[in-house]
């Protein structure tokens, strides 16, 4: 072998040691990197194992604080003790086992799997059917609620919640083991109130009840206690009794919610109470009764009468709704009984300086000075105040009887009838044509109003309006108990009257009648015709409805059976006539609509206390107080 | 000089060698939706945003006890963005033989789709800002809600609700008030007339009817004392407002799930017809 052959094999051989050391180099490095190529697989993966189990977790939780079909109802399977507080601890419902559920303050720990049990093969015996999924929520897993989200405007209604979670991640080569936190916010329905209930405490009794009296049997006059309780949860009630409310379940000098109706559990919880004075006769006022066409104020007073006072009762749900189906609305029966003897006392005549009147005095004896003042009422100047007239001979049976304050009559409507009668300032009318002014002037006189001023509050309440009485045409036969009609104006109180709704005889409460004057509506059906006033009630398949509301073709109920409205046709009648009409009330509850239907001429319709509460439904121009 | 081709392969070899060892690492994809990066929703606050804001929130949880306390109603509305919207609609209400404010409007219209009446938010006080829309007898009586948005507000502000006769850009609280006891025959077709009102409580949070209901000598007096930053212009304003609130009698606002409706009253014209009637047949 010559040198230079020696010196190539050489190279050879340098050559392809080199090439062996870069091999093993480059396989050494290559393995490397494939090693932390699988290690950054298996912490992703751990990582979106726990990314899973964290969006499990916050699906559970999600589920167990929204509702869902339990038992009879929709509740949530963790609800806040007290949802008014700004940091919740939840309570678990006790119509389920959550064995996996542990809770604490402001934190709730499911039963989760660990990263290392959450593969398939730690299932097999699951999907075999020897071993239990819960078996294998091993992890403890908290859920923090991190914010409460209320909706803007109604800052107790949480509508949403931003909640913290944690699962562990795999040890591996290069992370120790630590938790993957995630946060999600979580959408929430409001709770409601869930039922409601007024209770009262007569004078002189211990203990609250639900005895508001009957019409047959009143309850005395006094200082009675009203206690409105509720269960859920119930931001606050309002009570309203003769035409003044009140807030109950919310201290109105430092905002602070003073019930418990706090979660969905609390039940029967006292919101609040008020106390009211109740005057011979009803409440703070009393009650307009109608004889035929002249008014009589009924304080209940002398006579043992009875006279329903309407209450009603709202809740109101942290999203500022009423819960309008569980409104209560009640009549508090009081009798007059135990007031014959009471003597009215020092203050009996305290409103006659207290509260803002014009005394009939001072307007009928200065020339002109009425149709001045009705002038003022009808520019709007004048408070409608400034047109009560005091009436001493009702303010003195008020007093004789026991009460204290002052009855005046208004005539602000009768101002306002002269008005458009002539479309002259009442001033201008007299100055141009005093007799008709004077006739017309009689001729509206029925639409005078009755206003209490009672002590010692002297607040202004309306007392009665007499042109809201009245119904039925005077010759509108009624179906008597005995199965014989009579003529509507024949009938008085006391008398059995067929109700065709539930099919039995019905006890007349009271019989109203007065001057109508706007046109009568004749209402034609299948059954028969009526004539009656626009406000009279008919029950539809839909509802309740005044008579001029009725529309040609719609159904109404006649007992068991359907009869359909052929036509609706208001009848002629003189600008300057005002025909008698009449109605009834029926003895019943006052919460059974059924109670309260009469056959009159064939057809079925409501009674005079379904038309109040109709026409109490609506508000309108008049009802200002 | 030539290179002896082994030196040349070696080279070769060693450049490869070169390029694996410094090529771009991680050719495997480790990135899947459920690691993608997590985006907080704008109003989720940290644990320190949560400590600052709960002081705040028990104050407006007080705030609004005490005014619902005055009789005042929280309103629903939605948002747009920071901005309240507001859907403000109406309801047509039939009464027996009374006018009402729909009949005013009828007199009123010069025509059904002429867009003459004005439905404006005007603050009270303050900027005396409007935010108006002008509307038809068609747009009206087909009962069409109008959507308002109003800006965030820091301060406490009064707003008027009202349904005038006026031209673009005038206030209706600025316009003369209609007497609805006055004859509709007393109407001039061409005045600007103000003749629905209703007015609404601004916060920083929320919005509240003020009831023309249950307005009292001392609802000024109470919601000041509640609403400490309200200024005493707006007050006043609103002290003026209710003057005239009592002469256009309006029927109350009603507060539906959507926003307000106001309520609208015409005779029934079965009424109004047979009234005619009568009055032909007495002459």
């Amino acid at each position: 072998m010559s040198l230079n052959q020696t010196g190539s094999a050489s190279l050879v051989a340098l050559t392809g040691l080199a090439a062996l050391a870069f091999t093993t180099i480059f396989v050494s490095l290559r393995q490397k990197e494939i090693n932390q190529d699988v290690e950054k697989s298996r912490i992703s993966n751990s990582r979106n194992l726990a990314e899973t189990l964290n969006l499990s977790n916050i699906s559970t939780f999600k589920a167990l604080v929204n509702e869902a079909k339990i038992g009879a109802g929709y509740e949530p399977a963790l609800y806040p003790a007290n949802y008014f507080e700004s940091q919740w601890t939840f309570l678990k419902n006790p119509n389920l086992i959550l064995t996996h559920v542990t809770v604490s303050q402001g934190k709730v720990h499911l039963g989760s799997l660990a990263t290392n049990h959450a593969h398939y093969e730690d299932f097999l015996n699951v999907l075999k059917g020897t071993d239990s999924v819960l078996n294998k929520l091993t992890q403890p897993a908290a859920v923090e609620i991190v914010r409460q989200n209320s909706r803007p405007g109604h800052p107790y209604y949480i509508e949403s919640v931003d909640v913290r979670t944690g699962s562990s991640l795999e040890r591996s080569q290069s992370y120790s083991a630590k938790a993957l936190n995630a946060t999600a916010r979580i959408n929430l329905v409001p709770p409601y109130p869930t039922a409601l209930s007024l209770w009262v405490k007569a004078p002189g009794q211990a203990t609250f009840s639900q005895d508001f009296g009957s019409t047959g049997s009143g309850l005395p006059a006094g200082d009675y206690v009203f206690q409105v309780r509720a269960s859920g949860v119930v931001h606050y009630a309002e009570i309203e009794m003769s035409g003044q409310s009140s807030i109950l379940g919310i201290d109105g000098t430092s905002g602070q919610i003073v019930h418990s109706a706090n979660n969905i559990k609390a039940q029967d919880v006292v919101l609040g109470e008020i106390v009211k004075s109740i005057l011979p006769g009803g409440t703070t006022s009393g009650r307009a009764a109608f004889q035929g066409c002249a008014i009589s104020v009924d304080y209940g007073v002398g006579g043992g009468n009875v006279v329903g006072v309407p209450i009603r009762v709202s809740a109101y749900a942290v999203d500022g709704t009423e819960s309008t189906g569980l409104r209560v609305e009640k009549n508090l029966f009081v009798t007059s009984a135990t007031q014959q003897t009471a003597q009215a006392g020092p203050g009996a005549r305290a409103c006659e300086s207290s509260c803002p009147i014009r005394y009939w005095e001072d307007i009928a004896q200065v020339p002109g000075a009425l149709v001045t003042h009705f002038d003022k009422s009808l520019l709007g100047i004048t408070d409608p105040k400034q047109l009560d007239t005091a009436d001493w001979n009702e303010t003195n049976n008020l007093i004789d009887g026991g009460g204290k304050g002052l009855i005046c009559g208004n005539q602000e409507l009768i101002a306002e009838a002269l008005h458009q009668a002539s479309g002259l300032l009442p001033s201008q009318y007299n100055a141009a044509n005093p007799d008709a002014f004077t006739t017309t002037y009689g001729n509206n006189y029925h639409l005078f109003r009755y206003f209490a001023y009672l002590a010692p509050a002297c607040e202004r309440q309306l007392l009665g309006t007499r042109d809201s009485c009245g119904c039925f045409q005077e010759n509108t036969r009624i179906r008597m108990a005995d199965g014989t009609d009579r003529p509507v104006r024949l009938i008085r109180q006391g008398d059995w009257v067929w109700n065709p709704r539930l099919q039995k005889p019905s006890r007349v409460a009271r019989v109203i009648a007065g001057p109508e004057k706007f046109p009568l509506l004749r209402v034609t059906t299948t059954f028969g015709a009526v004539e009656v006033t626009g406000e009279h009630p008919f029950l539809t398949t839909s509802g309740l409805r005044k008579a001029h509301e009725l529309l040609k073709d719609e159904v109404i109920v006649n007992g068991s059976q359907a009869e359909t409205v052929l036509e609706i046709v208001p009848l002629s009648q003189d600008a300057a006539e005002h025909p008698t009409v009449w109605n009834l009330s029926l003895e019943g509850s006052t919460l059974q609509d059924d109670e309260h239907y009469i056959l009159a001429n064939g057809i079925m319709t409501g009674d005079l206390l379904l038309q109040e509460r109709l026409g109490s439904q609506a508000s309108g121009r008049r009802d200002e107080k | 000089m030539k290179l002896p081709t082994p030196l040349i392969g070696l080279i070769v070899i060693a450049m490869l060698l070169a390029v694996g060892i410094w090529r771009k690492k991680s050719a495997v994809p480790v990135v899947t939706s459920l690691s993608a990066p997590q985006v907080m929703p704008a109003r989720m606050a940290t644990a320190n945003g949560k400590r600052n804001e709960q002081p705040k929130q028990e104050q407006l949880k007080l705030q609004h006890n005490l005014l619902i306390a005055q009789k005042l109603r929280p309103i629903v509305t939605s948002h747009a963005g920071k901005a309240d919207k507001l859907s403000i609609g109406f309801d047509m209400r039939a009464l027996w033989c009374k006018t009402g404010d729909l009949d005013t409007v009828k007199a009123l219209a010069p025509g059904l789709r002429q867009k003459a009446f004005q439905l404006s938010l005007e603050t009270l006080g303050g900027d005396r800002t409007v935010q108006s829309v002008r509307l038809s007898l068609d747009d009206i009586t087909k009962e069409r809600a109008q959507e308002f948005s109003l800006p965030p507000t820091q301060e406490e502000q009064i707003v008027s609700v009202s349904l005038c006769l006026a031209s673009g850009g005038q206030r209706c609280q600025d316009q003369e008030v209609w007497n609805p006891q006055e004859p509709l025959s007393h109407l001039e077709k061409s005045s600007s007339l103000l003749f629905y009102s209703q007015y609404l409580l601004r916060t920083q949070d929320g919005m509240y009817l003020v009831s023309t209901e249950r307005w009292g000598n001392d609802s000024v007096a109470r919601i000041k004392k509640t609403l400490k930053g309200l200024d005493t212009e707006s007050l006043n304003e609103l002290t003026k407002g209710f003057a005239k609130i009592r002469i256009i009698k309006p029927m109350p606002a009603v507060l539906s799930a959507k926003g307000l409706l106001l309520p609208l009253s015409y005779n029934d014209p079965r009424c109004i017809t047979h009234q005619a009637a009568a009055l032909n047949s007495a002459k």
